[in-house]
């Protein structure tokens, strides 16, 4: 089976077909609506998986399960060891399975293995395993945990969906009305263009080796830096808006959003409120909020504010690392750690100069917003080009811009 | 239940796509499971070589009526065995394109595996669309890395092979990259001129896409009249109807084309060198009849098919034109039609793919076989 089917893309004719036939499922015979999601789902995760890949993957889906089961409405195990002890194990074998730099030394096999999916995986996992012991409300089956995790429409690239709002929706499912019906059909199709139409368009000319050429000038710069924050909003917003598009059609509304207008964040705290959400939801809730509730209690009240500091910086660099495996993602979420800190300098020095009632009337002139947004967006593409170019990229590209 | 209108053409676009759905994984599963073989991706990044044979394939190839078969490579990207390719690296090195990689064998049919068989220790570095062009630097790297070989027998199919081949040690000239306003514009006018909604657009995508189209389509090329239908408008390849490399090379004489013998010639003198200057080996060059040249009936053929006059073209002269070349610089060569057309077997190419088979290969085996050293005595 798995080396029958090419890997089924989102935009691949296999995916449409297994989506659609979802739908029909959901429309016609809603109660083996699960069944179908289930079978659609394993079909779509094989298509990407070697043998070598499945075989980890089942290693990787065990013990989550295990320890979600073993805690599974139990209040009284949830500061238990053997949780902290499954994070840590979960987390170990995520790092030696994508290979991060060291954890790679420990991979036991001698091919390259690549689970797809598996940094969503991650923290669906974690948050199952952290909120297992509250949520006896609900059931956790075999079934439900693999087709919550392996579902098509999250498996590639998010949203990351918690447990309790999977069951809910499986609850949910319908067939939509009219409007709903036709506002998921747009949705999807306007993903589809945004995600493999348009989005392409701009990958091309966003690679800074192409400074390297002589004669390139400032208007090259200029493409190449603007030109890849517009792809991946296209490519990932798109990709998004077809999935939760696919999922309203089935009548599963409990797809949680990724995006709300990023480029228009007046600054980085601000922006990963509009990006990504679901994982910055999930960042927020399962680390930064325990970390800064853990300094709260645990420091001195003038140690705060130099260890909230410190945790922002942390959170944004497991964000970074959270996104790939080299050096230049951890600076890529330093960046924005360092931009959200120098946000909350900027506020507090606001307050301090103008009063809470000068400094709201100061941020809500409309120049300061433009200026804001503006300066935002820019700090965040050049952040990102260190996710598109790796730095010798980048050296050498504007060195032989600056003809250095 | 929505009653709409807008509702109703929903509810029947998602019902199409959903027999689609069925039809498709149908077609990839039971039907056609051979669909991902139609477009193989076999080139790709080497470990050793840059861009070349990728590394640990097991590549289905499938071309129905000629050949099922799957393509593996060694972590070299070389068709070999695993275990033990370290020696064989040491031993003959076998180069080439297509015929020599084995494009539509199995891995035990090539004649370098046959020869393996035979005791010999042989590593064939061939690959596909391959010529001096890509096998010089592929030696040069096995060279750099520290193998020495016995002999290195290069094998040609003619006619496909004589082509303009530059210097083999000068640094590869790389395609200069465009500025980056240039890329946009270029990426913006590609969308405007929609490729994909295109007849031959459509039709990639769908092979690319769709085991169900590519099943309908084989199934129906496959019934008898259409197949005449189609093979009368030229949509089935009749292979003996194409011709390998240029037509005007099998020409009594071809003009300025003439000059391209030299150049391969050339071009391999050059692989000689590396091979018996730097390596110490023997070289030897196996040249291979195009199918024009082997069935001179099928040349007939050919030639009435197009309205050729006869009296002008000569399919056995690239050989000896080839052969004259690789005199003139010293290089040692083997014409392979003798031996092929002592086994008087009409069949030694596949049906509708220009490739050498199973058979062809034996013969191949037997010939070098007979022309290398016994093979060492192993432990």
């Amino acid at each position: 089976m798995i080396d029958l089917l090419p890997p089924l893309a989102a935009d691949s004719i296999g995916f449409a077909s297994l989506a659609s036939l979802c739908i029909l499922a959901a429309w016609y015979a809603p109660a083996a609506f699960p069944l179908a999601l289930a079978a659609t789902s394993t079909v779509v995760a094989l298509s990407w998986l070697h043998a070598i890949d499945l075989a980890v993957l089942a290693v990787f889906l065990v013990p989550p399960y295990v320890v979600a089961r073993w805690s599974w409405g139990r209040p009284e195990r949830a500061d238990g060891k053997v949780i902290v002890a499954a994070i840590t194990l979960q987390t170990a074998m995520f790092l030696v399975i994508k290979g991060y730099p060291g954890a790679q030394l420990l991979q036991p096999w001698n091919q390259p293995v690549a689970v797809v999916g598996i940094s969503y995986m991650l923290f669906r996992q974690l948050q199952l395993m952290i909120d297992a012991p509250n949520m006896g409300e609900v059931r956790l089956t075999p079934y439900r945990y693999l087709t919550w995790l392996l579902a098509f429409w999250t498996l590639l690239a998010g949203p990351i969906q918690r447990y309790n709002a999977f069951v809910e929706g499986l609850a949910g499912i319908h067939r939509p009305g009219r409007d709903e019906a036709l506002a998921a059909a747009h949705r999807t199709v306007n993903g589809f263009i945004k995600a493999f139409v348009l989005a392409p368009v701009l990958l091309g000319p966003s690679k800074i080796s192409l400074l390297a050429r002589p004669g390139s000038d400032w208007l090259d710069l200029a493409v190449v830096f603007y030109a890849f924050p517009f792809y991946l909003y296209l490519n990932f917003s798109g990709y998004t808006d077809m999935m939760i598009g696919i999922a309203r059609l089935c009548g599963f509304t409990t797809l949680p959003e990724n995006f709300n207008a990023p480029y228009l964040a007046r600054n980085c705290q601000d922006f990963w409120g509009r990006w990504h959400m679901s994982l910055s939801g999930w960042i927020r809730d399962y680390l930064f909020t325990p970390l800064s509730l853990a300094i709260h209690r645990r420091l001195p009240a003038k140690y705060h504010a130099l260890a909230l500091a410190a945790a922002v910086l942390l959170t944004f660099v497991v964000v970074g690392g959270w996104h790939g495996t080299t050096g230049a993602f951890v600076v890529f979420g330093l960046m924005h750690g360092i931009g959200v800190l120098a946000v909350a300098l900027w506020d507090g020095l606001l307050k301090k100069r103008l009063g809470r009632a000068g400094r709201k009337a100061f941020v809500e002139k409309p120049w300061v917003r433009v200026a804001a947004v503006a300066l935002t967006f820019h700090y965040v593409a050049a952040a990102m080009m260190l996710v598109n170019n790796s730095l010798a990229e980048i050296t050498g590209g504007l060195a032989a811009l600056l003809r250095l | 239940m929505p009653t709409s209108s807008s509702s109703r053409a929903l509810g029947a676009l998602v019902v199409l796509l959903a027999v689609l759905a069925g039809g498709e994984m149908l077609a990839r599963t039971a039907l056609f499971p051979h669909y991902r073989a139609l477009s193989p991706d076999v080139v790709g990044p080497n470990p050793y070589f840059g861009t070349y044979t990728r590394p640990n394939l097991a590549e289905r190839r499938f071309s129905p009526g000629n050949f099922d078969v799957v393509n593996r490579t060694n972590s070299y990207g070389l068709r070999g065995r695993e275990q033990g390719f370290e020696d064989d690296l040491n031993g003959i090195w076998v180069s080439g394109e297509s015929n020599a990689f084995g494009t539509a064998l199995d891995d035990g049919e090539i004649f370098s595996a046959r020869l393996q068989q035979r005791g010999y220790r042989v590593a064939n570095l061939a690959n596909e669309g391959g010529g001096p062009g890509t096998q010089y630097p592929v030696m040069r790297k096995l060279a750099d890395m520290g193998f020495r070989p016995k002999a290195v027998v290069y094998v040609m199919t003619l006619n496909d092979g004589v082509q303009v081949y530059g210097p083999l040690d000068a640094e590869p000239v790389t395609e200069p990259l465009p500025p980056a306003h240039q890329a946009l514009a270029t990426s913006v006018r590609r969308l405007f001129r929609a490729e994909m909604l295109t007849p031959m657009g459509l039709k990639t995508t769908l092979l690319r896409s769709s085991a169900l189209y590519c099943w309908i389509k084989l199934k129906t090329s496959e019934a008898p009249l259409v197949q005449a239908w189609m093979t009368r408008i030229g949509a089935v390849r009749d292979i003996d109807l194409v011709p390998s490399g240029n037509p005007d090379l099998m020409r009594r004489d071809p003009g300025p084309l003439d000059r391209l013998f030299d150049e391969t010639a050339d071009a391999i003198a050059q692989m000689r060198d590396l091979a018996e200057g730097r390596l110490g080996a023997r070289f030897m060059v196996v040249l291979l009849p195009a199918h024009h040249a082997l069935y001179p009936a099928r040349f007939e053929k050919y030639a009435a098919h197009l309205g050729l006059d006869r009296s002008l073209y000569d399919p056995g002269r690239p050989m000896r034109r080839m052969a004259q070349a690789l005199d003139t610089r010293h290089v040692a060569w083997i014409d392979s039609t003798p031996a092929l057309r002592a086994a008087h077997d009409p069949q030694l190419i596949f049906p509708n793919d220009g490739h050498f088979n199973a058979k062809g290969h034996a013969i191949l085996a037997d010939l070098l076989a007979a022309r290398l050293p016994r093979p060492e005595a192993r432990p």
